[in-house]
């Protein structure tokens, strides 16, 4: 059996992992989370998030040469969203915390809100692509994945095609956005 | 113009190749909407994954709740029913004892860390992320001990002050006054603080004198936890 680093697995999207690695560490962030007494519903809010950018930034392989632990990379991220939280809420008063990471997610949105109408059309309409369109748009857009990557990832016979087939992809998008054109 | 876009969202556009990127995009309407859709489709893309990933995560906490739910009910009933008992028996003897120690345990909270922790992966920062981060999960023990070589490098004022709280919280009252007496009035930030926790380890080592000398100081020139310096004061 190959070898796998944890940051690899996460990947790889191992449900199982991500289960227990969400689960192993809830009980710590809400330790944390409740000094700043906040509403349950919002730590759990907030924790979700934090494990969503911890995925993403494997996935981006933006982790790959990880220092610390999995574990307290994600509490981490998990703090400064709280940090986030209290200053968007004008809850806390925080001045000598402007790292970079602290930007880095307080521009973290998930919610359809963030999106502009353009953006929520385009988003329905990714959605509704076929299964190839959508991985190739996904490893582009959202993992940051060069062409060359992505002809590897897919097994794509070489950069022109998976170049036409992305282009496919793309006017398709802007068809069901102005379906008379 | 397809190039350039391409090699713009995939990050490997040369020097040259920026230059006229940033030049196009200003002077070419055509070029400018084709960024503009091409940013807002990555923006779709991007909260459309990070939904699917999240819908994910909740679906771990639903099969949680189900089975912590059984065990909730089923299990846990009985235990509750001494649990609330024993509490209350405790109520009752606490309220009737207002001795020193119980003064302590009713007023130490250790300081949370407002430090915050950085995510840098340069040794010193992350050797200082490891003790927060230990200090936020309680694990004083561990936090001690990287508090201390922290100071061996560099004396910073809040790594006293922390290497402190998990002192006290150790019950290693004699060094935690060792740190705290460090602290100088000029670390104006930490000084109050370090008054506060120097006036109820005073109390745990039943030196009510020393401790009410720092209280009242605490109260008359400083402003951290007055009201309950106040308080403590009247029940000295």
């Amino acid at each position: 059996m190959r070898y796998q680093s944890v940051v690899e697995r996460i990947k790889d999207n191992d449900s199982e992992l991500l289960k227990k690695i969400y689960l192993e560490n809830k009980l710590s962030f809400f330790k944390i989370a409740n000094q700043y007494r906040l509403p349950e519903d919002v730590i759990l809010d907030i924790y979700q998030d934090s494990m969503v950018a911890l995925i993403e930034n494997a996935r981006k392989n933006k982790i790959d040469d990880l220092q610390s632990s999995v574990n307290t990379y994600l509490i981490g991220i998990g703090k400064f969203m709280i940090f986030n939280y209290l200053k968007a809420n004008k809850k806390m008063r925080l001045e000598n915390i402007g790292s970079e990471n602290e930007v880095e997610y307080a521009n973290f949105s998930i919610d359809n809100e963030s999106l502009n109408k353009r953006e929520a059309a385009l988003k329905t309409a990714y959605e509704a692509l076929g299964k190839e369109c959508q991985q190739i748009i996904n490893l582009f857009y959202f993992e940051n994945k060069k062409l060359d990557e992505i002809q590897r990832i897919l097994d794509y016979e070489s950069k022109d095609v998976l170049k036409s087939q992305k282009s496919r992809c793309i006017s398709h998008l802007k068809k069901t956005l102005n379906p008379k054109k | 113009m397809k190039e350039l876009l391409e090699k713009y969202f995939e990050n490997t556009l040369s020097t040259e190749e920026q230059l006229l990127f940033d030049e196009r995009l200003q002077n070419d309407k055509k070029f400018k909407e084709a960024f503009e859709f091409h940013a807002e489709l990555k923006n779709a893309v991007t909260i459309s994954e990070r939904q699917k990933i999240k819908s994910e995560i909740r679906s771990f906490e639903a099969q949680e709740k189900s089975t912590v739910k059984v065990f909730k009910f089923r299990k846990l009933l009985p235990y509750a029913a001494i649990l609330v008992i024993a509490i209350s028996t405790g109520l009752y003897f606490y309220a009737h004892q207002n001795t020193t120690d119980g003064l302590y345990a009713y007023h130490f909270e250790p300081y949370p860390n407002i430090e915050t922790s950085i995510l840098r992966s340069d040794g010193e920062r992350s050797l200082e992320n490891d003790a927060f981060t230990a200090y936020d999960l309680e694990d004083y023990k561990k936090a001690s001990g990287l508090f201390s070589k922290l100071l061996e490098k560099d004396p910073k004022v809040y790594f006293r002050f922390y290497k402190a709280m998990c002192l006290m919280q150790l019950e290693n009252f004699d060094l935690a006054l060792q740190q705290l007496d460090e602290i100088m009035p000029e670390n104006s930030e930490y000084y109050e603080k370090a008054i506060w926790f120097r006036a109820l380890t005073y109390l745990k080592l039943n030196e009510t004198d020393k401790s009410k000398q720092l209280l009242n100081q605490l109260v008359s020139k400083y402003t951290f936890k007055n009201v309950e310096a106040k308080k403590l004061l009247s029940e000295l």
